[in-house]
This record gives structure tokens, C-alpha cells and sequence, in this order.
């Protein structure tokens, strides 16, 4: 444990948390729009800026250190703010998350010239990063500078999106736009079509290349997960059923899943899984 | 016969997700999402071979059972006391 | 010859600086890439083909070699004959065969080849008594043109390697740390962290493996120092890293050269194989404890891989983006492990520190710079290239006395150092002692050693947009301020250049200004505002002439100036039949007039005009 300051009151901190972590378990605003608690800190919007001895830092990417005295409401720290906010603002004046910050910063209007006709995207790379961290990464920034964008190979379908929608339900800015029936969805230009139930035939949550590349993942036969709950459910309950009727039998058989010790009243039911699907 | 989340030991929707968002809780025993963590990928939902991660449609959230934090209300407000909780 | 000791890697030493003795005139033909590039290595195999002619032979008394960059690249291609010392420049490949027959066979020397001072208008037979070279200290510079990068024997006869067998022989990894704290060597790259500090952090970790990685990827530009030590003088910075490696416990090095400088790979990759077979690199070097070896990564060019931590994603195969420090690369760097990573020039210091003492190195320079420090000279002055001085010169030294003054005799206005991200100094602080923090302290900073010289025909509102339109396409896009940042300052300068400007431009470039300085996430927008900053420091009423009046003082922005023929004019047509508009009218031996309407500001009237009778308003 080591104690920080943070705009004159001390707070216990445990190693290796940042000065962001701290600040949100002890519910100090400080605002911030790439960081995403899953994800590792990036350090690109600047807006969680902090001044650490005079200097700017991003605390989303500042370990705590013993005897830290930290301003978040410094004059400079709400002129960098105030700069990144209006500089967002004039990237991407329509944005309804930009709009709400800034205003908390009084900031109604940019000073700046403002991009007409351009997206939402303020390039916090939310979405190449999750995407990356789940194993797909269908997308990614292409260009450099101010011609950054994000993108898919080569601007065509993504070969690699399965369709989880994780880029567009984590975007902070709801840029990324997809549409979504029962039967399908469509993002990135890619059009998917949702997993049938290997049982009933219904349609399940998960596309089909979920299906897949979750499979391919674990080592697990595709119509492990190609299964709508409630067909998963009826059959745990079937196998349950049989359990109390004969316990000790191998039951789980599609996959041969087995019970170690089975007892009437604590079930722990653990099915042994293949090592790939350890988190990467 | 209703089936829920049985809080595996080795917890395949744990394994399955990348973002550390499925973490026991050690006082309860339960498996817990942490939604600030979740990015809705569905992987744990792929992983559970019981069915029991469930996308909830309208708000697109995805829900697990928690023992509500140690105090399970099914049992607690089930007016046979055919669900008990020990 | 393959050493398994340092006593024979001694006895080597010794007998090929004993060979180098031996022989009594030396040919040397600049191969550096811009005398190349003018036909250098066409001299290189007249200059054989005429010896051969003659019945010369070379051997132990006479050498015909091809050498890395002597720096004075303007006026290449370069011949030198030792020990005379005689300087051709703009040597051509018909001149193969006078040089032979009278410089190489009788000792003369042909006046046509010489140096013209253009100061004195005197030709200078000398090498070392041409004003650019005699002003200068080549430490790092000094094999450099010197002697053939590609033989590893040429390095061991100006006594390469000794440092290493120094180091293995007499000193712990302590005590090179320390030599090397003590020199005072700091990092020549930019950023001027001390360099044995550095390494003693790296030296602290624990770690099953370490990196030592050289910086080549010199993205200023206009800077080639590196480029020329790296072709030049390639097993200085391979000897730099053995010592460096030793120190901090590396066993594997990486040199990262941008993908420009193919003649740099192919001298690196042939020192790194000599020095291979040699004993020097690989396993167990010269049958210490001690491994090392090191491989090439080219880069792909962008100006922000210099930066470290953008640098060692480049080299992983991620894309070039800086990320957030701490962790630094010397705790946590390539794959993870500890890693240093040191600028071309500060490696290639290292052996030096080594062979003449901490003592000698400290003893050199001002205040808390030691050393010297190459400096690329370029714009407007009448030597270009590269200059070595010791710290602490001033800007005076180089730019009049190395330099030769600014070109056509006109003013001096400002003097950009660090490269693009460096500020304009301005006459006033001419005289300023050059080192990191007097560079800073004005607005500037050391950089990797650039040095742009500007005269009076320099807008320096322009001179900011320039550098922040290239920073603004160099930015790696991660971070706000300096992505969007950038992208508007150079906004808001294009309107200034345009006469669109408004007064509260200013104030909001300020304001930009202490976003961007601030906020950014590494040194690329840290400093890319000095350019800006330093202008409105120093020519802020170039800003205002702009602005309020619509004028450009520089004569440099079209949207503002007006062309008009005074009447210095003689009739003379040349800038009438110059103007691709036809718009310069007038008859012969009478004054010219010029069409405002249909006239494109294109200039050629102005450059075409002897008589100076064109004038900008």
C-alpha cells in the first residue's frame, strides 16, 4: 500500500493501480473517454489528465508512487482539458458525448473549424482494442495523423469480424453502426447470419462465425456452441434428472464431459475444458 | 424443472472471457460480471454449457446469475420455500 | 581471423596501424551517398582504370580507397590525396586521368579541382585549411571520409576496437558506467538524458534478457550525421554498442535504420558480418563471458519511430505509435525486457570516452554539455553540411565561421536547430553558447543536430507552417492535441499566410500551444509547438504585418506581396521573357512594367533579374 494526494487529501493506493484507478474507487471526477476498465490504459484522448509536480500527465497510464501528489483541478489541468474538449468538439461537432463533456467545461461551441460531414470518431481505438484483446482484430487504425481512421483491410469486408458488435457496443461515441434482426446483422459492410440451435433449429445470440472462432478458440466442437439456452438448459436439466435417478453415471455424453464428485446436495459441476481456452 | 447458474469451480464462461469481467466473488462462491469490464462479446454466453448467460434484449446487456450478492431473492421471496438457499 | 583473446585482437591493432604506416600516399575517393550520387563511384574506377593504364600498381606505399562521408556533401564529389592533404571538389570522372598523372605521379596540384574560399576568393590547397574543416573538432567525424567503412582492418588501423579490448580486459561493467557518467556523454538524439544513467537503471533490472538498441532512424530533415557515421564509420557504433551491451548485461543489440539509408544497411551489415568472423560479435567475444551480437531493423521511415517507445513497436512488428512512459524502455521495453536504446552519435562516442578517458571527454564542451556534437548546416549559408564543434560554441562560430557567412551577403534573421521540432533563434542570440539547456532556454532545443539557416527572404510565419504542416503529417495520430491539434494550427497559420488571418488568431494559437505542449502523449507534440512559439517569441510582429496590415515582411507568402520593377531597371527583356504569364511588359533599354492582374507571383522575374531592379512589397 502507499499513499497519494490527490488535490490535498490522502489516499491509500495499492501497488500497481494508476492515479485514474484511485481517483474512481474514491469517486474523484476525472473525466476520460479511451480508457475502458477491460481494456489496458491506452493514454491517447488526454482528457484524464492530471499535473503531477508541474507537469501534465495522463492518469490513466500513472502508477501510483509513494508521496504523489496529484491536481485535477489545477488551472492547467482544465486548460488542457478545455484545449482537448474544443479540439474534439471541432472534430466531431454533432457527437452527443463530446457535447456533454464539454459543456461541463463550459465549453458550448468550439473556437476552432469545425469538420462538417465527418463521423463521430474521436479515434480512442476502444474498438481495435477490444477487438484485438478478444483475438479477431478484424479492424484497426489505418493512415497516420490527422488522416487516421479506423478501418478494415483495405477498406473491404473485414474477413476477420465475426459480428460480435463488441467495436460498436463499446464505442463511446456510438459511431460504429450496424443493423440487427433475429436473423442476422450487418457491420463493417459484412453481412452475418445467426447460428442455428444444434438442437431445435432456432436461431441462437451468436453468428455463425462466433460459432466458429469460438470453436476454432477452444477446441470444442462447433455445435458446443451453436445451442440456444434454452435448448442448453433442457438438456442440463435431462442430465440433473438422470443424475438423481442414477448418480455416479457418466452422463455430459456429447463431450464427454464428466462430474467429479457428485453429491445430491452441493453440485459443483465443472466441465474439464482444454487448455486453449485460457485467456490469452 | 428451472436450471440456473450452477457457479462452476472451473467456470468455463471465466476462461472464455478475455476482459476479466467474470470474477468469483469470494464471499459468496458466485461468479460475478462486472459490466464496467464486459464488452459484450458473447463469449461467456458461446461457453456456458448450461445456458445460463443470457443477453437480455431490450437493454443488450448481458446478465448472469449472482446469488444477488449472497442473498439470493428466488429463495427468498419463494412462497412455498421450494427454493431454499444454503 | 578469428580472435580468441583480447592479446590478439592487440597484436592486430598494432600491426595494422604499423600497415597504415607504411603506406605513403593515400587516394581517397568520397563514397558517402551524396558524393555517389554525383557520380563518385565512377571516379573511384577511372581514377583505377588510369592507374592501371600507367602500370601502377597498389601496394603497401600507394591505396586507392573508397571512404564514408566527409560532410561537405555541396561540394562533392570528393578526391583527397594524403599526406598531402589535397582537397579536390567537384571532381568529375574525366578528371581521372590529370589527378593520376600529375597530383598521383608528380605531386602536383591541379587549381582547377581546389576549394575557392568565398570569402577570401582564395584557393585552398588543404583539406584541413578549408574554414569549414579547420573550425571544425571531428570526434565522432574523425574516420569518417578517413578511411574505408567496408574493411574492418581500416578501423583497426586507426586503433578500432581498443576500446573494447579495454573494457573486456580491464574494466567491469561498473566501471564502463561509470567512465561514461563521468565523460558526461548525454544522449545526442534529442532528448540529452545522461547517458551512463541511463544505463545504470538498465543495469539495475533484472531481468533473463536485455536489450541494446541503436537509434538510426534519423527523421529530421535536412539531418544526416547519423546516416554519415553509420556508412562512415559503421564498427564505431557496432564497438559503442559492444561497450554499452557489456555495461548494462545486453546480449542482443538491434540497429534501427530507416529504410532511406540502404548504403548505411549495407556498411552495418558487412561490419556486423567482419566483426562476426572476427570474434567480436557472437558468442564468448574474444573468449570472455561476454555475448553479444546484433541484427538490422529497417524501418519504414516515419519521422515518429525516433521516437523510442514508438521505435520498439516498429521493431516488434506493431504499428508505430509512441505509448505513455512510464514504464521506460530501460525497465520495460522490446518484448517486455529491459531495453536501451541510444542514438547513432552517442554510441559512436562511446569508444572514444573509452580510449582518451572520461577526463578528456569531460574536459570538452560547457557547463553540464561535454563533448561536441555534429550539427547538419543547411539553408541560406555558403558552406553547407556537416560541422563537428565542441559543446559550447556559439551559433556565431558555426554559421560565419564554418558556415562562411549567409549566402549573396544578406542579413541573417534566424537560425532553426533540432530539426523540425526545434525553435528559430534569432540574431540576438547569436552569440549564445550552444548547449541543451541554452538552446531550451530560447525556445529551442539540441535535437538531433539540425541547423537551418534563414535570411532576410524568410517569412517566419511561413517558416512556422512549414514545420507544422510536416510535424502535423508526421504525427503518429494517437493523441488528441497533437492529431487535431496540429491539424488546426496549421489551419490557422494557412489563413495568417493567406492574409486571412484574425487578430484573435493569435491568442488561440497560444492557447493550441499550451494544449499541445502539454497534453501530448510523447515528444513529437511536446515540442512540435516550439517552431510557433519560438516565431511569436521572437517575430511577433511578423505575425501582426500579417494579419493586420496584409503584408509579408519576408516577401514569402504570394497571397500578399506584389511584384514591381523599380527603376533600377535596364530594359534588359530578361524578365520578360522569363515570366510564364507574359505579363512583364516594356520596350527594349526602358523601364518594364509588370501586369498586376495577370501576374501569378511565381517569382522567376525576381530570380531572373540581374540588375536587382524587381522588388517585393
Amino acid at each position: 500500500m502507499v499513499t497519494i494526494t490527490i488535490d490535498g487529501i490522502e489516499y491509500e493506493a495499492r501497488e500497481g493501480q494508476t492515479v485514474l484507478d484511485v481517483a474512481k474507487e474514491n469517486n474523484i471526477p476525472i473525466p476520460s473517454l479511451c480508457h475502458h476498465e477491460a481494456l489496458k490504459p491506452w493514454g491517447a484522448c488526454r482528457m484524464c489528465v492530471v499535473e503531477l509536480n508541474g507537469k501534465i500527465m495522463a492518469s490513466c497510464t500513472l502508477p501510483v508512487a509513494k508521496d504523489q501528489n496529484i491536481k485535477t483541478k489545477s488551472e492547467l489541468v482544465k486548460t488542457v482539458r478545455k484545449v482537448v474538449l474544443n479540439l474534439l468538439l471541432a472534430r466531431c461537432p454533432h457527437s452527443k458525448t463530446i457535447q456533454q463533456l464539454a459543456r461541463l467545461y463550459g465549453i458550448t461551441k468550439t473556437t476552432l473549424k469545425a469538420d462538417e460531414g465527418r463521423d463521430n470518431c474521436i479515434l480512442c481505438n476502444v474498438c481495435t482494442r477490444v477487438c484485438a484483446q478478444l483475438g479477431s482484430s478484424a479492424i484497426a487504425t489505418v493512415k497516420r495523423g490527422s488522416e487516421k481512421e479506423i478501418g478494415t483491410p483495405f477498406g473491404e469486408k473485414p474477413p476477420d469480424c465475426i459480428g460480435c458488435l463488441s467495436c460498436a457496443r463499446n464505442c463511446p461515441t456510438e459511431t460504429i453502426k450496424f443493423e440487427e434482426t433475429d436473423a442476422g446483422r450487418i457491420i463493417w459492410n459484412k453481412s452475418f447470419e445467426m447460428a442455428e440451435c444444434s438442437i431445435c433449429k432456432a436461431k441462437t445470440v451468436l453468428t455463425k462465425e462466433q460459432v466458429v472462432f469460438f470453436a476454432k478458440k477452444s477446441g470444442l466442437p462447433e455445435e458446443y456452441f451453436a445451442k440456444c439456452d434454452e435448448c442448453a438448459r433442457k438438456e442440463t436439466a435431462e442430465t440433473f434428472a438422470q443424475l438423481v435417478i442414477n448418480p455416479g453415471a457418466h452422463i455430459m455424453k456429447a463431450w464427454g464431459f464428466t462430474f467429479g464428485k457428485l453429491e445430491a446436495k452441493a453440485i459443483t459441476a465443472s466441465p474439464v475444458l482444454p487448455q486453449k481456452f485460457e485467456r490469452s | 424443472m428451472p436450471i440456473t447458474c450452477l457457479q462452476c469451480e472451473d467456470a468455463a464462461c471465466v476462461k472464455a472471457c478475455q476482459y476479466n469481467a467474470l470474477t468469483r466473488n469470494e464471499k459468496t462462491g458466485a461468479i460475478e460480471l462486472n459490466e464496467k469490464k464486459c464488452v459484450k462479446c458473447s463469449a461467456c454466453l458461446g461457453a456456458c454449457p448450461f445456458g445460463n448467460v443470457l443477453l437480455e434484449n431490450n437493454s443488450g446487456r448481458f446478465v448472469k446469475c449472482d446469488l444477488c450478492l449472497g442473498e439470493p431473492m428466488c429463495a427468498k421471496f419463494c412462497p412455498s420455500k421450494t427454493l431454499e438457499y444454503k | 581471423m578469428r580472435f580468441s583473446n583480447t592479446k590478439d585482437l592487440g597484436t592486430r591493432i598494432e600491426s595494422a596501424k604499423a600497415a597504415r604506416q607504411k603506406v605513403k600516399r593515400r587516394l581517397l575517393v568520397c563514397a558517402g551517398t551524396g558524393c555517389i550520387a554525383n557520380g563518385s563511384l565512377e571516379i573511384a574506377d577511372a581514377l583505377q582504370k588510369e592507374l592501371d593504364a600507367r602500370g601502377v600498381k597498389l601496394n603497401v606505399e600507394l591505396s586507392l580507397k573508397k571512404t564514408g562521408c566527409h560532410g561537405f556533401c555541396e561540394h562533392g564529389p570528393l578526391v583527397t590525396f594524403h599526406p598531402e592533404e589535397i582537397f579536390y571538389q567537384r571532381v568529375n570522372a574525366k578528371d581521372a586521368a590529370e589527378i593520376v598523372e600529375k597530383t598521383v605521379l608528380k605531386g602536383e596540384v591541379i587549381d582547377r579541382l581546389l576549394y575557392t574560399d568565398p570569402t577570401t576568393k582564395q584557393k585552398v590547397t588543404k583539406y584541413f585549411d578549408i574554414p569549414f574543416y579547420a573550425k571544425q573538432q571531428r570526434v565522432v567525424l574523425a574516420n569518417c571520409g578517413q578511411i574505408d567503412p567496408a574493411a574492418i582492418d581500416d578501423y583497426f588501423a586507426v586503433g578500432g576496437y581498443s576500446a573494447l579490448k579495454k573494457v573486456l580486459e580491464e574494466k567491469n561493467p561498473e566501471g564502463v558506467i561509470s567512465a561514461v557518467e563521468e565523460a558526461g556523454l548525454r544522449g545526442r538524439g534529442g532528448g540529452g538524458f545522461t547517458t551512463g544513467k541511463k544505463w545504470r537503471i538498465c543495469r539495475g533490472q533484472t531481468s533473463d534478457k536485455k536489450y541494446l538498441i541503436c537509434n538510426g532512424d534519423e527523421g529530421d530533415p535536412g539531418a544526416f550525421m547519423d546516416r554519415s557515421i553509420m556508412e562512415g564509420d559503421p564498427h564505431a557504433v557496432l564497438e559503442g554498442m559492444m561497450i554499452g551491451a557489456y555495461a548494462i548485461g545486453a546480449n542482443e543489440g538491434v540497429i534501427y535504420v530507416r529504410h532511406e539509408y540502404p548504403l548505411a544497411v549495407k556498411h552495418l551489415e558487412k561490419a556486423i558480418a567482419d566483426a562476426r568472423a572476427c570474434g567480436i560479435l557472437g558468442e564468448n567475444i574474444l573468449g570472455s563471458n561476454f555475448s553479444f551480437d546484433v541484427s538490422i531493423s529497417r524501418g519504414g521511415g516515419a519521422f515518429v519511430c525516433g521516437e523510442e517507445t514508438a521505435l520498439l513497436n516498429s521493431v516488434m512488428g506493431e504499428t508505430g505509435e509512441p505509448r505513455p512512459r512510464p514504464p521506460y524502455p530501460a525497465v520495460e521495453g522490446l518484448w517486455g525486457k529491459p531495453t536501451i536504446i541510444n542514438n547513432v552519435e552517442t554510441l559512436a562516442n562511446v569508444p572514444t570516452i573509452i580510449n582518451k578517458g572520461a577526463k578528456w571527454f569531460n574536459g570538452l564542451g560547457f557547463k553540464n554539455s561535454h563533448g561536441t556534437k555534429v550539427f547538419s548546416l543547411v539553408g541560406k549559408v555558403r558552406n553547407t553540411g556537416l560541422v563537428e564543434v565542441p559543446m559550447g560554441a556559439t551559433l556565431r562560430d558555426i554559421i560565419f565561421g564554418i558556415g562562411g557567412g549567409i549566402l549573396n551577403d544578406r542579413p541573417f534573421k534566424a537560425v532553426q536547430t533540432g530539426g523540425p521540432s526545434g525553435g528559430c533563434i534569432p540574431a540576438s542570440a547569436l552569440d549564445l553558447p550552444i548547449d541543451y539547456e541554452t538552446l531550451t532556454e530560447n525556445g529551442s532545443m539540441m535535437g538531433s543536430g539540425g541547423m537551418i539557416v534563414m535570411d532576410d527572404r524568410t517569412c517566419m510565419v511561413d517558416v512556422a507552417k512549414y514545420f507544422i504542416k510536416f510535424l502535423m503529417g508526421e504525427s503518429c495520430g494517437k493523441c488528441v492535441p497533437c492529431r487535431e491539434g496540429l491539424r488546426q494550427m496549421s489551419y490557422i497559420l494557412e489563413n495568417i499566410t493567406e492574409g486571412k488571418g484574425k487578430p484573435e488568431d493569435i491568442e488561440r494559437i497560444r492557447e493550441l500551444s499550451v494544449g499541445i505542449l502539454n497534453g501530448s502523449l510523447c515528444a513529437l507534440g511536446q515540442t512540435a509547438v516550439n517552431p510557433v512559439l519560438s516565431t511569436l517569441k521572437y517575430f511577433e510582429n511578423e505575425y501582426h504585418a500579417h494579419i493586420k496590415d496584409h503584408k509579408c515582411p519576408g516577401g514569402v507568402c504570394k497571397p500578399l506581396i506584389t511584384y514591381g520593377i523599380t527603376d533600377k531597371c535596364t530594359g534588359c527583356t530578361v524578365c520578360a521573357r522569363a515570366c510564364p504569364v507574359n505579363c512583364i511588359s516594356g520596350e527594349k533599354k526602358k523601364l518594364h512594367l509588370i501586369d498586376q492582374k495577370k501576374c501569378t507571383k511565381c517569382g522567376a522575374c525576381f530570380s531572373s533579374c540581374r540588375f536587382d531592379a524587381i522588388e517585393v512589397k
